[in-house]
């Protein structure tokens, strides 16, 4: 026979000049359908294998069975004195014995209790551990028979045997000295070959054997060990066959067979459990097919999934350029099959088949990656096709040398699948370079499993790019064909996939509920930030949408969802009508002067009006630059601005947040950035007002300020839509501020002069805080005049620092204490006094 | 490290058992073709000796013709009773000939006592008749001569009786210088006669005319017991001779007492023979009650028959039983070793390559040999331990050329205990003997061959309490 028995032992080869075999895997314990049909248990199968390379000697061993054969010669080779098998007589000796009464037993043993139940009699004793490692270290050494000495079960031997200490010198004698005649085949249960070496170095007694395994791992075609795994579709489709012959299992659906066994081969099981499950529908009387084995969860999918691969693609909900990235895909390695079935192929590489997901969380990744799983599978790249999710804690440890066993046996459960790896780029955050040495183990097995698994490195798109840009070795891997970006799903996008899962949850709701979800999505849209969940948000959605309405109803389940079912924290992305300009500007009109900022703001409510009634979306709400002289209203008009924004939609909450440098800048390197992230994570969906923004950059070369600046433009650049920062000052520094960092100018799109109040505005400035007060005071025209007389001294007397506004309150603060001077006690309580043209000072006081 | 392990395996349980119960059971079977012929010996005994004594009563007799008319008609009187008595006792004997009686000395004790009721009753008997007879003829006395005629008949009776009894009777063994005596007094009687005093003459030849009579009975009566007493002590000692015959080759027993066929117990052999010394030590203790040279008295015969005679069988129970427990025990020997060895080829991959006892003698300790491929081995000898003791002393002596450990050989005793326990063999715990092993041990064919060993277990055993 040509080739190994099942397809299982392909690239299964025994070592040349090892002298010992790891042997290891799920397939292990498995049994086997072979090209014959005939099934097999492993030792039967390492037999033929064992036989075919022409070892002349194959002896067994377990823990259980110290020493067994599988065929005559080899037994008779082993035990050369025994030529018959001894007699069953009772009460007899064997041949070789004979006393004055012949070969007869006399000596009683115990006699059986009558009274009780037989019990089977004393177990014969077995061959000690002591004597099996003597027997197998001789069956080793010699060299007249090429012996192959299979060590079943190894893990038990290893750590329950009694002789360890002449088992671990035994092996390390063989390992050391052994060449190409004998054999000794270990067998393991355990998975991988970490696991092996892991399981080993956890013996503590076996370090030869250990050093043994830790040489093999690094080999690059794996050395002397070997990996039995699952079956594949092939082998349970004979499986299938030789139950369907011997135990008349009932084949329910021919046409689907090939998709039957495919499915049964990704399920993560011996054949020996399908044979067990297989005799469970024979035991049923069900026939076999798909629909049957789903019913029963024997496989996994849903019943959609007989569709084809294309149009599983199309089915998916948005991602166009994903599912344009995935038909090239499915049609390049259409074409790479075809190319390698018909010979064509003389490239050891036929391009990477591994990927990277770029894209915000909820975007789609995860089950795009199953898709691809699947697509490799049904054009036969990989086996099963499976797809198994690894975080960082997956891949890394914290202890040296843990990393590449977590890494290695994470691989492996990806084995004939796909590994996903999300937010792959945390790997360098670790410490210790244990990310690294993650990276590595990685790059090693996507070396050395070439074509057994696809990794998917998965995670936000700048970040994912600047990760592989620092990885070089896993950029070769993945070229830039194979990136796949994942874009945020767009508003309708979202809108319909909310629509779909309410649906699913069994909700009905009004048109009017649902042009509502539609803003909602929208403005949902606007307002995300990274951490934004896109499909997972809407199901958040779904959740608290279904808890509200189900409050409401109260058990009454056909009425539909209302608009007063929308939570509280979706309201802010309702969007009231563009409210008229004059009702929104009225309270800045209350304010005096501003021609400027009531201008600006006129422009921005007729351009939204504008692109609503065209039905286009609403922009970002623009930063701000406040440049004037203090006291001219600006903090003021920044907080009547975030008001104004939240009316007009484009803020979700419009409140201000003040900061100057303080809140800024700290004192340590780093601090800095976290200080004004925080700050701006407060301001979020509203106003970051920073007065005297420049003197961020008051501490010259080596201040954290320059951070504090850095920080802003990029948080203002991510956070885009969602804050409007109103940097504020006197116009000269603030020039010279902007001058020096270009990147932050470009992100203050309109700038509002703030200049100083004229004389009369000033007056009438004092007139309405006058009134303003408690008791309210009105101002005579004589009182007027004068006041205006003192203000126009005072801005001559000190034109830098000229208060403006502030300088009006501390006029109307002595003119207050003036007047209660002048009127001494005796105040009555009835009318509110007035102020006299004397309580006004003269000068500067 | 030593390779050498001692394990002390004691009696079995049916060891024990058959050794206790062989005090109370007769190991020697009645088998009817034995018994047959002793009764037909006996009877031929009998034959020959009661027709000796119906010889010499029949010549009795006829000197009895001699006699004066009552003497003869007392003496028949008598003669007839004593015939009678001997047929009696012969039919008696000839009635129970070959049975084999425990209670032989009850037996004899009654038929003595009998036998001398009978003696007395006859004495008595005698005694009256003679009074009468005596009474008659004292009237006649009257005259001289009548006294003369009667003292001449009465010493014909005598001398004719003296006769008789010198002619035909044993009694120099019975009565020694009786009868000389006696013709002492007969001389007197006659000179007496001849002197003409035939009164004195008379009663002289009177007194011993009786002494006779009661002297021949005295001597028939001895010499019928001690006929007697001579047959049954030979019918014991034959009985015991063929039983020994019978014995030295018999049937083995199983453990239940069964006959296995095909398989002989060959009791000299396993007694070392003791059986035929105890032949022999019976033949020349028949040979001496059977001899008529000097032949044995009543007291001899009875102490042949009381004590000797069961005490020699008493010895042969004891020497077929021993013979069979000594086979029995070569044979769990055997078993115990094969038990060994297949304990330990089960758990040394060990392989059996040889058996023999030694000096190829059952009766001494068994070997067998295991080898490995790597020409380790191991040997096995069960001994005896001590004489019919029924405990065995297990030894195992490993020869290795490689691995072996002394923790390995350890366990090797301990495991074996362990095996054999399971399989209900009241091994002790294994101890370990100093110095290495022997290597003569290996050599079988020198084992088979010679009898004397290097040392055995015996010695080790000595030497190691010494």
């Amino acid at each position: 026979m040509t080739g190994p028995l099942v397809e299982r032992l392909n690239g299964f080869r025994l070592p040349a000049g090892d002298p010992l075999f790891v042997v290891h895997g799920l397939g292990v314990d498995d049994v086997f359908v072979g090209h014959d049909y005939r099934v097999r248990g492993i030792e039967e199968l390492l037999w033929e294998v064992l036989h075919q390379a022409g070892f002349s000697r194959i002896v067994y061993s377990s823990l259980s069975q110290p020493l067994y054969f599988r065929d005559v010669a080899s037994r008779d080779l082993s035990r050369p004195r025994r030529r018959t098998a001894p007699a069953a007589e009772r009460r007899m000796m064997r041949p070789e014995f004979s006393g004055p009464l012949g070969r007869r037993v006399v000596r009683e043993s115990a006699p059986p209790d009558e009274g009780q139940l037989t019990v089977p009699g004393p177990a014969a004793p077995a061959l000690t551990d002591q004597h099996r490692v003597m027997m197998l270290d001789h069956l080793m050494k010699q060299t007249e028979h090429r012996t192959a000495v299979v060590l079943g079960h190894a893990e038990e031997s290893l750590r329950h045997d009694r002789a360890e200490r002449a088992l671990a010198g035994a092996l390390a004698e063989w390992a050391q000295h052994g060449d190409d005649h004998n054999l000794c085949l270990l067998l393991f249960s355990r998975n991988t070959l970490d696991d092996v070496q892991e399981f080993v170095g956890e013996l503590r007694g076996l370090p030869l054997l250990e050093s043994y395994l830790r040489d093999q791992s690094g080999r690059s075609a794996r050395g002397a060990t070997a990996a039995i795994g699952l079956p594949h579709a092939a082998e349970l489709e004979r499986l299938v066959h030789v139950l369907r012959l011997r135990e008349g299992l009932r084949i329910g659906d021919w046409r689907g067979l090939p998709l039957t066994v495919r499915a049964m081969a990704a399920a993560p099981e011996r054949a020996k459990n399908w044979r067990a499950m297989l005799r469970q529908l024979v035991r049923d009387e069900r026939p076999l097919d798909l629909a049957e084995l789903r019913r029963r969860h024997w496989v996994g999918g849903s019943s959609q999934d007989d569709r084809g691969v294309s149009d599983r693609i199309r089915d998916m909900v948005g991602l166009s350029s994903v599912k344009e990235h995935l038909e090239r895909l499915r049609w390049r390695v259409t074409a790479e099959a075809e190319l390698r079935a018909r010979g064509l192929v003389t490239a050891a590489d036929s391009g990477s088949p591994h990927l990277v997901f770029t894209g915000n969380p909820g975007t789609g990744k995860t089950t795009v990656a199953r898709l691809v799983g699947e697509i490799y599978r049904d054009l036969g790249l990989l086996r099963r096709g499976h797809l198994v999710e690894a975080e960082v804690p997956d891949l890394v440890a914290g202890v040296v040398g843990e990393t590449a066993i977590r890494t290695n046996r994470t691989v492996d459960r990806a084995l004939d699948g796909v590994l996903l790896v999300d937010e792959i780029y945390r790997l360098s955050d670790q410490q210790r370079g244990f990310g690294q040495e993650a990276i590595d183990t990685l790059l090693t097995r996507m070396e050395n499993d070439r074509g057994r698994f696809v990794l998917i490195a998965a995670g936000y798109p700048d970040k994912v790019e600047e990760f592989l840009g620092s990885n070089p070795g896993l950029r070769s891997r993945v070229p830039a064909g194979n990136v796949i970006r994942f874009p945020d799903y767009e508003p309708a996008e979202l809108h319909a996939i909310l629509l779909a899962q309410l649906r699913a949850v069994g909700l009905t709701w009004t048109p009017e509920v649902e042009e509502l979800l539609g803003e909602v999505t929208r403005g949902l849209y606007a307002t995300r930030d990274e951490e934004f969940g896109n499909a997972r948000a809407m199901r958040d959605l779904t959740q608290e949408l279904k808890d509200r309405w189900a409050q409401r109803v109260r058990g009454v389940v056909t009425e539909p969802v209302q608009p007063a079912d929308l939570p509280e924290r979706y309201r802010a992305h309702v969007r009231t009508a563009v409210p008229d300009v004059d009702e929104l500007l009225a309270e800045l009109d209350a304010l005096v002067g501003l021609a400027p900022v009531k201008e600006m703001i006129r422009d921005l409510v007729a351009r939204l009006r504008l692109l609503r009634s065209h039905g286009g979306a609403a922009f970002p709400p623009p930063h701000l630059l406040f440049v004037g002289p203090p006291g001219t209203g600006k903090t003021t008009v920044a907080r009547l601005v975030g008001g104004l924004f939240r009316s007009l939609g484009l803020l979700a909450r419009g409140h201000l947040v003040e900061v100057t440098r303080a809140e800024l800048v700290a004192g340590y390197v780093g601090q800095t950035a976290l200080k004004t992230k925080e700050a701006v994570r407060s301001a979020l969906d509203g106003v970051l007002f920073i007065d005297e923004a420049y003197s961020l950059s008051r501490g010259g070369h080596g201040d954290f300020g320059m951070e504090a600046v850095d920080t802003l433009t990029r948080e203002m650049e991510h956070l885009r839509g969602r804050l409007v920062v109103v940097a504020a000052g006197y116009p000269g520094p603030m020039e010279g501020f902007l001058a020096e960092n270009a990147g932050l100018r470009s992100r203050f799109t309109e700038r509002v002069p703030f200049p100083h109040y004229s004389g009369p505005e000033l007056v009438e400035i004092l007139r309405r805080m006058a009134r303003g007060r408690e008791p309210g005071y009105e101002l005579s025209d004589a009182v007027a005049r004068r006041a205006q007389s003192w203000l126009d001294r005072e801005r001559v007397a000190h034109p830098a620092d000229f208060g403006n506004g502030r300088t009006v309150r501390v006029l109307l603060d002595r003119m207050e204490a003036r007047m209660a001077r002048r009127l001494g006690p005796d105040v009555s309580a009835g009318r509110a006094p007035a102020f006299a043209p004397e309580d006004v000072p003269d000068g500067d006081q | 490290m030593s390779g050498r392990k001692r394990i002390q395996v004691d009696e079995s349980e049916w060891y024990r058992l058959q050794r206790e119960a062989s005090r109370h059971k007769d190991v020697i079977r009645n088998l009817p073709a034995l018994i047959r012929e002793v009764r037909r010996q006996t009877e031929d005994d009998l034959e020959r000796v009661f027709g000796v004594i119906e010889d010499r009563q029949r010549s009795v007799e006829q000197a009895f013709e001699g006699l004066s008319e009552q003497t003869r008609r007392l003496e028949t009187e008598t003669q007839e009773r004593l015939r009678a008595q001997a047929r009696r006792t012969a039919e008696e004997l000839r009635a129970t000939a070959g049975e084999l009686r425990k209670e032989t000395r009850e037996q004899l004790a009654e038929q003595e006592s009998r036998l001398r009721a009978e003696i007395e009753a006859e004495r008595q008997q005698r005694r009256r008749d003679i009074r009468r007879i005596d009474s008659e003829l004292g009237e006649l006395v009257e005259d001289r001569e009548r006294a003369a005629v009667l003292a001449r008949e009465a010493l014909s009776d005598a001398r004719t009786l003296h006769n008789l009894i010198r002619g035909t009777l044993p009694h120099e063994q019975y009565a020694p210088g009786r009868l000389d005596g006696l013709e002492v007094t007969l001389d007197r009687a006659q000179v007496n006669i001849a002197q003409g005093r035939f009164d004195a003459a008379l009663a002289t030849a009177q007194g011993a005319r009786q002494e006779l009579g009661e002297l021949r009975l005295d001597v028939e009566h001895r010499e019928l017991e001690r006929q007697t007493l001579r047959v049954y002590a030979r019918e014991g000692l034959l009985l015991i001779e063929r039983l020994v015959e019978d014995s030295a080759r018999q049937t083995a027993r199983d453990e239940k007492d069964e006959a296995l066929e095909g398989f002989d117990l060959d009791v000299d052999y396993w007694t070392h023979g003791e059986l035929t010394a105890l032949l022999e030590e019976t033949e020349a203790l028949r040979r001496r009650v059977e001899d008529e040279e000097r032949p044995p008295s009543a007291d001899e015969l009875r102490d042949v028959l009381r004590d000797r005679a069961p005490a020699l069988r008493e010895r042969l129970e004891r020497i077929v039983e021993r013979a069979g427990r000594r086979q029995f025990a070569s044979q769990e020997r055997v078993n115990l070793a094969e038990s060994v060895v297949r304990a330990l080829e089960r758990m040394t991959a060990y392989e059996l390559d040889a058996t023999t006892y030694a000096g190829g003698d059952q009766r001494d300790a068994y070997f067998a040999r295991l080898v490995h491929g790597n020409r380790n081995a191991i040997v096995v000898e069960v001994a005896p331990a001590a004489p019919d003791s029924g405990a065995s002393v297990l030894r195992v002596l490993s020869y290795d050329h490689d691995t072996a450990s002394s923790t390995e050989l350890e366990e090797r005793g301990v495991e074996l205990t362990r095996a054999l326990r399971e399989h209900g063999i009241p091994a002790a715990d294994p101890q370990e003997e100093p110095g290495r092993p022997d290597p003569a041990y290996t050599d079988f064919d020198a084992l088979s061959r010679r009898r004397a060993l290097p040392s055995t277990a015996t010695d080790t055993q000595t030497a190691t309490e010494g």
